[in-house]
């Protein structure tokens, strides 16, 4: 494994951007359908692998069966997440069109936007529907009581309306005035107050989803003015520009996952688990965090396994 | 070194300005002219306000009209090393005539005397060039112009020789280009006091749909402007936290103008 | 009073102190940062511009990688209880197919790299030879939140797994390898890791 992957870095990998949508979101508590899948064997309290391999051919002793391989114990085994995929034929074929449509219409498409249009540009157009999506993440953090989050909110939406040129800049993420987007939505609310994923969707265009990731879907457009635009063709070239313009600023990421993929189906639907899990553990840190009332479970780091969910 | 190159620079940058004024007859003043040196940061960077303004001139085409207005509005603006900025505003602003519909002939009532109409759209554009004589002390020159992108109308209703009749006014074209140079103060806490006499020159055109005896502006387009061309404006910009400046300042002519902007610097 | 007053000054003293931890780079951070800096010094080395010299610049970089990963750690944890199924031959295939996939997916985005900047800003200890290197990939328009896992063995502190924002590598090919593995065997997995790296 490489220094390139180290580099990766310049992978985004996620699917956000892409032809699957940005935002979605989920986690998947560790339910219990999916535990089996994941654990291949029960292992209570073996000692991992490092124990082996220190003798001078070492390298050779790395190669050899392992006993305890497992890595049950491992400080990180709690990211053996699985999702339950009854649909999974049906995903395939969709995994495929939005493939396709990403490689044929959407990407063309920003490649050509993206050699005339300069970066400063894009990034201002991004800010800008950014801002637009402030009711929603406004009500997400309400409704995890972060009340800090939704001033912060709050506070963003005003100033960047009103100095930063109707939301085409951001300066209320500067140096000065230090306030980050809230990095939520209302699938991570249901998340949670723990609700589970359930299953594995893959909508065409939207791209990966869940039954609980799709009522984000839907609540989030509620709450987008961008979809009250009318008459409808004029809402869908919005739309359709605010994709290309996202799409532009990640050329490539979508791509270098594919690529790196062995099954890139199983991959991308891994990675959308994962990052969904991820984003709603941090979140609970966050709101657990900022509320001394209710006992602290886990650690505050996000990585760490959350008790009791 | 670069401070030579500054000083002949700016007497022509100054001189520019003057002359670009001084060929258009004359001019309304239209929104604050903020303070002579731009508040972006040294190596260039952006400053956006929003601001509210508090118009009155008097207008002339025969008759002198005074005509107040409420614009507000938001900016954007490019400026570098304390010396030159460029900034673009888009704005909105309501538009009252007094008396514009007072008639002059007996036989002819109406059912109102002023011409009011709500919000409409502006935009404006501007250029300041500034130059600090030492740390406290600079002068400044600026030029700025205003263009009102729709038309404003009002109806009115009246009677004329005992007929009942409708009609209405058109305020089209409103403009004006204001050039300005003064003095700038820098005190204590960075606050900035600038004062110094501008020039102005502003015009519409203003047609009534039909001809009623006793109304001015009979249809056809008849051009009106400002009555007095010259006026003083003095300022100040402050400090306030985390980036923000409060900026006030009152510009005289023929009337009295005032206004507050909040402006934030990047 | 006095007292309180000294009390209190020990207690912010400590408090400095406690909070201050975090900020300590130990040598787990020291090692990938270490290792990053090479690698971003090999792609902004201007002796190397030239289009030509791409081949001279992969196998410098293949050096750096191959000194900061440890991927036969990564190929078992990928692998899990599967690699008790591949003969010890396979084994050893199987870490270096591997190795050839990630670096073809991923060697040009690297040398696209255009003056992003690296942040190296939190080291968690999870266990005395396991440690989480936080860092954060800053460009025009995104920081892209990266993290090391590293290991400790035989007294170096090698990297076997990547999240890149949030996601991790090592798990994301084990559900990968565990779904084709349910079906098919070791030789099949080779057979289209083969396939891939053949492929241009």
């Amino acid at each position: 494994m490489k220094g390139y992957l180290a580099l990766s870095v310049l992978l985004i990998f996620l699917m956000t951007g892409c032809a699957h949508s940005p935002r979605q979101s989920s986690s998947v508590l560790p339910s219990a359908q999916s535990a089996p899948q994941i654990l291949l064997a029960s292992t209570s309290g073996e000692i991992p692998v490092k124990a082996s391999g220190k003798s001078a051919d070492a390298i050779n002793d790395e190669y050899k069966d392992e006993e305890n391989i497992d890595y049950a114990d491992d400080k990180f085994k709690e990211e053996k997440v699985e999702i339950a995929d009854p649909l999974e034929p049906v995903n395939r074929v969709m995994h495929l069109f939005n493939d396709k449509l990403y490689l044929w219409a959407l990407k063309p498409a920003a490649q050509g936007y993206k050699a005339v249009t300069p970066e400063v540009l894009r990034i201002s157009a991004r800010n800008f529907f950014s801002n637009l999506r402030f009711p929603s993440r406004f009500l997400s953090c309400l409704l995890q009581s972060d009340f800090s989050g939704a001033a912060t909110e709050a506070g963003r939406f005003t100033i960047n309306t009103v100095w930063g040129i109707g939301g085409l800049m951001d300066p209320a993420s500067g140096k000065a005035l230090d306030l980050q987007m809230q990095d939520t939505d209302l699938g991570q609310t249901l998340g949670v107050w723990g609700v589970g994923q359930g299953f594995y969707i893959v909508w065409p265009v939207y791209g990966p989803s869940s039954p609980r990731d799709s009522i984000d879907i839907a609540g989030d457009n509620l709450l987008y003015p961008v979809s009250y635009i009318n008459p409808w063709y004029a809402w869908l070239g919005v739309w359709g520009y605010e994709k290309i313009n996202a799409t532009s600023l990640r050329i490539g990421d979508y791509e270098a996952l594919k690529d790196a993929a062995i099954d890139p189906y199983v991959a991308f639907r891994d990675a959308y688990i994962q990052y969904r899990l991820k984003r709603v553990k941090a979140r609970k840190a966050k709101v657990a965090s900022s509320m001394p009332s209710v006992e602290e479970s886990g650690s505050a780091n996000p990585v760490l396994p959350a008790k009791g969910n | 070194m670069k401070r030579k190159l500054l000083t002949k620079i700016f007497p022509l940058i100054a001189l520019a300005a003057f002359f670009l004024c001084a060929m258009d007859r004359t001019a309304a003043a239209s929104g604050l002219f903020g303070p002579l040196q731009t508040i972006s940061k040294q190596d260039g960077g952006l400053n956006t306000a929003i601001g509210y303004w508090y118009h009155e001139d008097t207008f002339k085409n025969g008759a002198e009209r005074v005509i107040r207005q409420n614009q507000i509005y938001s900016q954007a603006a490019y400026g570098a090393s304390g010396i030159w900025e460029a900034y673009a505003r888009i704005g909105i602003s309501d538009l009252k005539i007094f008396d514009v519909f007072s008639s002059t002939d007996a036989s002819t009532t109406t059912n109102k005397n002023d011409f009011e109409e709500n919000w409409k759209f502006f935009g404006t554009l501007g250029a300041k060039a500034f130059y600090p004589i030492n740390k406290i002390i600079g002068v400044g020159a600026f030029v700025q112009g205003t263009y009102y992108f729709s038309n404003f109308t009002d109806d009115i209703v009246g009677t004329t020789g005992g007929t009942p009749f409708t009609t209405d006014l058109k305020v089209q074209n409103l403009w004006d280009v204001n050039c300005g140079a003064g003095i700038q103060i820098t005190i204590p806490r960075g606050v900035k006091l600038y004062a110094g006499p501008y020039v102005y020159y502003s015009e519409a055109k203003m047609s009534l749909a039909s001809n009623i005896p006793g109304l001015e502006y009979a249809a056809g387009n008849v051009s009106f402007h400002n009555k007095t061309i010259a006026g003083g404006f003095a300022g100040a910009d402050i400090p306030l936290i985390k980036g923000f400046h409060l900026n006030l300042e009152g510009q005289y002519s023929d009337r009295f103008s005032a206004g507050a902007a909040i402006s934030f610097t990047y | 009073m006095k007292l309180m007053i000294k009390q209190f000054a020990v207690l912010s003293i400590l408090i400095i102190f406690a909070s201050s931890v975090p900020v300590y780079a130990g040598v787990p951070m020291t090692t990938a940062e270490t290792a990053v800096r090479k690698v971003l010094d090999v792609l902004k080395d201007p002796k190397l511009k030239n289009p030509s010299a791409k081949e001279i610049k992969k196998e410098k970089l293949r050096v750096i990688y191959e000194d900061m990963f440890d991927e036969i750690e990564f190929s078992k944890r990928t692998l899990v209880r599967n690699w008790n199924k591949f003969t010890p031959a396979q084994r050893t295939e199987f870490v270096k197919l591997f190795e050839q996939v990630l670096e073809k997916a991923y060697i040009d985005k690297i040398l696209d790299y255009s003056n992003e900047k690296v942040n190296f800003y939190k080291e968690n200890m999870i266990s005395d030879n396991q440690a989480e290197i936080q860092s954060k990939i800053v460009t025009s328009s995104k920081e892209i939140p990266i993290f090391y896992r590293m290991i400790l063995k035989d007294g170096k502190w090698k990297v076997y797994d990547v999240v890149v924002e949030n996601v991790s590598l090592v798990q994301n090919y084990r559900t990968q390898f565990n779904d084709i593995l349910s079906k098919d065997t070791p030789e099949q997995l080779l057979e289209t890791l083969r396939k891939k790296v053949s492929k241009q």
